[in-house]
């Protein structure tokens, strides 16, 4: 049976998967980086469902009670599903992001050299 | 102190402070740049001095408050000081370049430059999976952002496919990284490892591949490399020397510690396979480049695949640290230099380097420094690296991987002096040439610099204490002082060298007698032929600048494979082999300047033999237990592996037949001042090979199949046989040669062929002869070449038929010649005859009857050239055009003079030689006792040789009188002398052109001369022989490995989404192998 985790990780895998698809057989440059951003996506998913744990809600005290019941914070935490995937997965974004702002750049870039987008025209340089 | 997290908080924020700074004073923006840059070299100096490079002193660096695995930590030892020493001193020196360029000098550009920095030290210092791929993607992200800055086309392109790539192998490493944290619920590497150890599954390594090919396309390993070797090639230079002296160090510690996690067994076999054949597979592909830049990209690949290679080692064995360090700093500091001097001579192509030497002898100098340290060759830092990862590779189980790195290194030799060759050329240089401003210029001068003295300081280390190694030392470091020094005469140079050389010969004798017997033969041979041919040079027109150094650089590495072995030292065949390199690079860049074309054939070879050497050394490094008597304790299929590996590379580097191509070309067109030192010194470098290492190693006589056939077969016969069939065709060859160098040459190779059979013989009297005929030869041949450089000095023509009659205008250097081939020829009263008739009778008392009329026949063959030699150019008509031609200088007169009494000593008086070496030859094991790595020959026969007071030499099959002999052919000559003198009819003087030849006047010197093609007859007689099948084989395994390369490097399609598919490919493979 699929569970709600099996379902994350599957739909992370299709989307990486999409993505490397369209990265490895699409001609233009445009098409490509959109391939990156669902790679991107996918990966992201794929961690935050490392982190994910059926029944938990997410780590974000806001309940004083939780507090209160001081020296047992650690019998609370088992109400969470693990934060540090989040963390990285925040991480991750903003770099990807990055990444995508950049690609977007040369794409610009290499138009105006080269007048087209058709990544096969950027094979020249080999051997 | 300060606190290591500024090397990291100080370039971030000054990347962000710099903008502003911008806004409101320009001028200070370059000045808080180069500030920052020299603050954090500052800081990570302090750092390597305080915890020293190889401690393993660890201080911890908490972020924040919170410790380990809360919160950031991050790390701080001597290798990660040292990294930032050569990331920020890389980016310093880059920022200089960098500042005459709007782009990179702009406050953007700097930012960049600045965020690499960020990047790299965050990756030095961090400990943490998930802080790696953040600072890989900074350092990642700046370097696109940089190469999108950059001015070049092509930049472009190879930038985007650099980055496509870079974001999947992100993506990998990403996907890696929450797989991992899920199974093992840390982030810190130490303890994922331990994690995984515990825990280890099929799933663990499926994950763990993602992350291998992940940092496989960060290292740039095949085959997953093609768009960094485009970046390298595309990309500005100047941007990827930054890269290269950051970034690329970074992303190796990084790997380092990534590697943690892989557990022993089939990953780490994996990771060390590809580092492998990524060394082997790029240097080879670098073969067939013609751009300089796309080949500097292969040899980082290459380089990169061999540190991978070596890492998983240092778990193990710590020594193989210092191999990663050394040839890391090497790579870092010559290829960051190298891509600067890309950058300021802007050649694209291997021939837009022409005309280096001539133009910009700075550069070249640079050049060639970067060049030969980044290939390893000692005494610079990568040679001690690779000698410690050889020696423990070959001590371990791991001794195969020592085939394939050879090889590599070979080839890297190769493409890399095939570049360095185009320096020299003189012809088709360009017509404009960049001048390297100091900002420029900074870089590499500072990255050679800090190489030569890194070099020197591990030289020194070496061979620390032994004062008998101190000449040798000295010479090198006189070498290198003369080829810095600018704007000097070159008698003045001249004058130096003589003086370093007499202090040289000093140091030698004030130290005292070498513990090796046979060493001061050599060296008298090395020290007075260096001090001989140099003051024969003042006679000379100034040479070129840098061939003072080289030269004493070249008699320092001779010294030093002649004194390496005169001690108890465990590290002989180290320093041995130091000197045979030093030797081999040396003659190579000094052959170079006479024919690009002939040094890159010499250095084809002498890398090759050079291989061969070390592999052989390896086997007694390997396989001996002892510190010190490594071959003389080989036995058995070792001891003939070893002597088979050390003869195969003593052969080439003596032109035995078949390996031979080299050496005509490099005798014939090095200098004509170095020729007689190349020919009369150098070749006895391979001759004391033979007669210390391989004479030290026992090797049996071998049954084979074969040997059941033929009897045992005894190895030392083959090679005596290596050099009699080389004698007689080097004999044929050199007379049909119209050259008079050329003759010479071949002449050359072919008398030390004789010493080769000689001393195979193993008896003492073999060896006297031997010896003896290596103190002749030297002295024959040194006389040779310099009366023939006198005569191409002033006729500027070695073609014999163009020559003739020269004996009335150069009489002097008419009876060198003579006495040069009397001494030659091995007839009485010479002292050629005695060498000859001691080798015959060797191998008549060894029953070797076949080899022994091989070696007669051709010593009547070299009658044939020595004759053509006088005849055609001292006698006959007198060309028109030499009717002006002068004696030759005096310096070249006065060592001739010099040379021709040795030959007279040697002729009458032999005992003079003879009862020293007797001494050691009949004293039979005794002498050879205490000492380790010397030669203990293990002789056939007793002591068959006596030498009487008069110089009569008495063996069991005869006896020879020198003096007599002398006295005899004197007195025969000046009767028939007298005799002719009184009969002959008065002789009639005539006009030289007063002569027709056949009723008509000759057009042309050819047609007079019947020199030209003499011994036409002999060479249609022995046509069948003389087809050049050597040359037609070599020249076939040149093209198909240039065919093989050609086709092989296509699979770098250009395509970034191949490149993709790369990455996929290989995922797949290496987690199919690994049974995922």
């Amino acid at each position: 049976m699929i569970t709600q985790s099996v379902l994350y990780v599957l739909t992370a895998g299709l989307l990486i998967l999409i993505g490397f698809a369209a990265v490895t057989m699409k001609r233009n440059l445009i098409k490509i980086l959109l391939g990156f951003v669902m790679i991107n996506t996918g990966v992201h998913l794929l961690i935050v469902a490392m982190g994910f744990l059926p029944g938990r809600t997410a780590p974000i005290i806001d309940d004083a009670s939780y507090l209160s019941a001081a020296g047992d914070l650690a019998a609370e935490a088992r109400h969470f599903v693990d934060p540090i995937p989040h963390a990285l997965v925040l991480t991750a974004i903003v770099i990807g992001v990055g990444v995508t702002a950049l690609m977007l750049a040369y794409a610009v870039r290499l138009y105006a050299v080269h007048k087209t987008l058709d990544v096969r025209e950027f094979g020249k340089m080999k051997w | 102190m300060v606190d290591p997290i500024l090397l990291l908080a100080i370039p971030f924020a000054a990347a962000f402070l710099l903008p502003l700074v911008d806004r409101i004073e320009t001028r200070i923006t370059a000045s808080l740049h180069l500030a920052t840059l020299a603050f954090g070299l500052v800081v990570s100096g302090i750092w390597l001095a305080k915890l020293g490079a190889f401690s393993g002193e660890e201080i911890d660096v908490v972020t924040g408050g919170w410790p380990e695995p809360f919160g950031i930590v991050l790390k701080m030892s001597g290798l990660e000081a040292g990294l930032c020493v050569l990331a920020y001193g890389t980016a310093l020196f880059a920022a200089l370049f960098l500042s005459d360029r709007e782009e990179e000098a702009g406050p953007r550009g700097r930012v960049l430059q600045l965020m690499i920095l960020v990047g790299s030290a965050g990756l030095i210092m961090s400990r943490d999976l998930f802080n790696i791929f953040v600072f890989i993607e900074i350092t990642s992200i700046a370097t696109y952002a940089l190469v999108l800055y950059g001015r070049e086309d092509t930049g472009l392109e190879a930038g985007l496919k650099y980055m496509l790539m870079g974001a999947v192998a992100a993506a990998l490493f990403l996907i890696a990284v929450g797989l991992l944290y899920r199974m093992t619920g840390t982030l810190y590497l130490k303890d994922m490892a331990v994690a995984l150890l515990t825990g280890g599954s099929v799933a663990a390594l499926g994950v763990l591949v993602l992350l291998a090919v992940a940092m496989f396309v960060e290292l740039k390993l095949f085959p997953v490399n093609g768009p960094a070797i485009d970046l390298y090639d595309g990309a500005d230079p100047a941007i990827m020397a930054l890269v290269v002296g950051t970034a690329v160090n970074a992303l190796f510690f990084a790997f380092t510690k990534v590697a943690l996690l892989f557990p022993d067994g089939y990953l780490t076999t994996a990771v060390m396979a590809v580092g492998m054949v990524t060394y082997v597979v790029s240097n080879l592909f670098a073969l067939r480049q013609s751009r300089v830049r796309r080949l500097l990209g292969y040899s980082s690949s290459a380089q990169m695949g061999l540190l991978v290679f070596l890492w998983p080692m240092v778990k193990t064995n710590p020594q193989m640290m210092f191999a990663v360090a050394m040839i890391l700093v090497s790579h870092s500091l010559a290829k960051a230099g190298l891509l600067w001097l890309a950058g300021i001579w802007k050649g694209e192509k291997l021939e837009d380097w022409c005309g280096l030497w001539d133009r910009r002898p700075g550069l070249a100098l640079l050049t060639t420094v970067l060049v030969v340290s980044l290939v390893a060759l000692p005494p610079f830092p990568a040679f001690w690296g690779k000698w410690v990862a050889l020696v423990n590779l070959a001590r371990g189980d791991l001794w195969w991987w020592i085939i394939p790195l050879l090889f590599g290194a070979f080839l890297e030799l190769v493409y890399y002096f095939g570049w360095l060759r185009h320096t020299f050329r003189t012809d088709a240089a360009p017509a404009d040439f960049p001048t390297a401003t100091l900002a420029k210029s900074a870089g590499p001068v500072a990255a050679a610099l800090a190489l030569v003295v890194l070099g020197g300081w591990l030289m020194s280390s070496w061979v620390a204490g032994d004062v008998k190694l101190l000449p040798a030392v000295m010479l090198m470091a006189a070498g290198a002082a003369l080829s810095v020094v600018r704007g000097l005469p070159s008698k003045l140079l001249s004058v130096m060298t003589l003086v370093s050389l007499a202090a040289a010969s000093y140091a030698v004798y004030m130290a005292g007698a070498p513990a090796h017997p046979l060493a001061p033969l050599f060296l008298s041979i090395i020290l007075g032929g260096a001090l001989l041919v140099t003051f024969a040079g003042l006679g000379f027109p100034d040479g070129p600048r840098e061939y003072h150094g080289l030269f004493l650089a070249l008699t320092g590495g001779l010294l030093m494979v002649v004194l390496s072995v005169s001690g108890s030292r465990s590290q002989a065949l180290l320093l041995f082999f130091v000197g045979w390199e030093v030797m081999t690079w040396t003659s190579t860049l000094l052959i170079s300047r006479g024919s690009s074309r002939a040094g890159y054939l010499y250095v084809l070879f002498s890398a090759a033999a050079g291989m061969l050497l070390l592999g052989g050394l390896m086997v007694a490094e390997g396989t001996s237990a002892s510190a010190v008597g490594k071959l003389a304790s080989l036995e058995g299929d070792m001891a003939l592996l070893a002597w088979i590996l050390i003869g195969a590379g003593v052969v080439i580097k003596l032109g035995g037949w078949g390996v031979h191509i080299w050496a005509q070309s490099a005798y014939s067109d090095s200098p004509d001042r170095f020729t007689p030192f190349l020919s009369a010194v150098v070749s006895k470098a391979p001759v004391f090979g033979i007669a210390v290492l391989m004479a030290d190693i026992s090797v049996d006589p071998v049954t084979t199949y074969l040997g059941q056939k033929l009897g045992a077969v005894d190895p030392h016969q083959v090679l005596a046989w290596v050099g009699g069939i080389t004698a007689f065709a080097m004999a044929l060859l050199a007379a049909l040669q119209e050259d008079a160098k050329k003759l010479l040459a071949y002449s050359s190779i072919g008398q030390v062929a004789y010493i080769v059979v000689a001393l195979n013989v193993f008896s003492p009297l073999g060896w006297a002869g031997a010896l003896y005929l290596t103190v002749n030869h030297f002295l024959f041949k040194a006389l040779l070449f310099l009366a023939i450089a006198g005569v191409v000095l002033r006729t500027g023509t070695d073609r014999m038929h163009h020559l003739g009659g020269l004996i009335t205008k150069m009489p002097v250097t008419f009876v060198s010649v003579l006495i040069g081939i009397i001494a030659v020829s091995g007839v009485p009263p010479l002292s050629g005859f005695a060498g000859r008739w001691l080798i015959y009778e060797s191998l008549n008392e060894q029953e070797w009857f076949f080899l022994n009329g091989l070696l007669m026949f051709s010593t009547m063959v070299a009658f044939l050239y020595l004759f053509r030699l006088i005849h055609s150019v001292f006698l006959g008509q007198l060309k028109t055009e030499h009717r002006e031609v002068k004696e030759a200088p005096w310096p070249l007169l006065a060592s001739q003079v010099v040379l021709m009494a040795g030959i007279m000593v040697m002729s009458v008086w032999p005992q003079a030689l003879m009862e020293p070496l007797l001494a050691v030859l009949n004293a039979g094991e005794g002498v050879y006792e205490p000492l380790p790595d010397v030669i203990r020959p293990v002789f056939i026969s007793a002591a068959a040789l006596e030498i009487e007071a008069s110089g009569m030499m008495v063996t069991p099959l005869g006896y020879f009188n020198p003096l007599a002999a002398m006295l005899v052919i004197c007195a025969l000559f000046g009767i028939f002398f007298v005799l002719l003198l009184l009969l002959m009819p008065r002789s009639k003087w005539v006009k030289q052109s007063d002569m027709v030849f056949c009723g008509e006047v000759p057009p042309k010197p050819e047609e007079t001369h019947f020199a030209h093609a003499i011994f036409r007859p002999y060479e249609r007689a022995y046509a069948p022989l003389l087809a050049p099948r050597v040359t037609r084989f070599w020249t076939g395994v040149a093209d198909t490995v240039a065919a093989l390369v050609e086709s092989g490097r296509r699979f770098y399609t250009g395509s970034p989404q191949t490149y993709l598919l790369y990455a996929v490919a290989m995922i797949v493979v290496l987690a199919f192998l690994g049974g995922v």
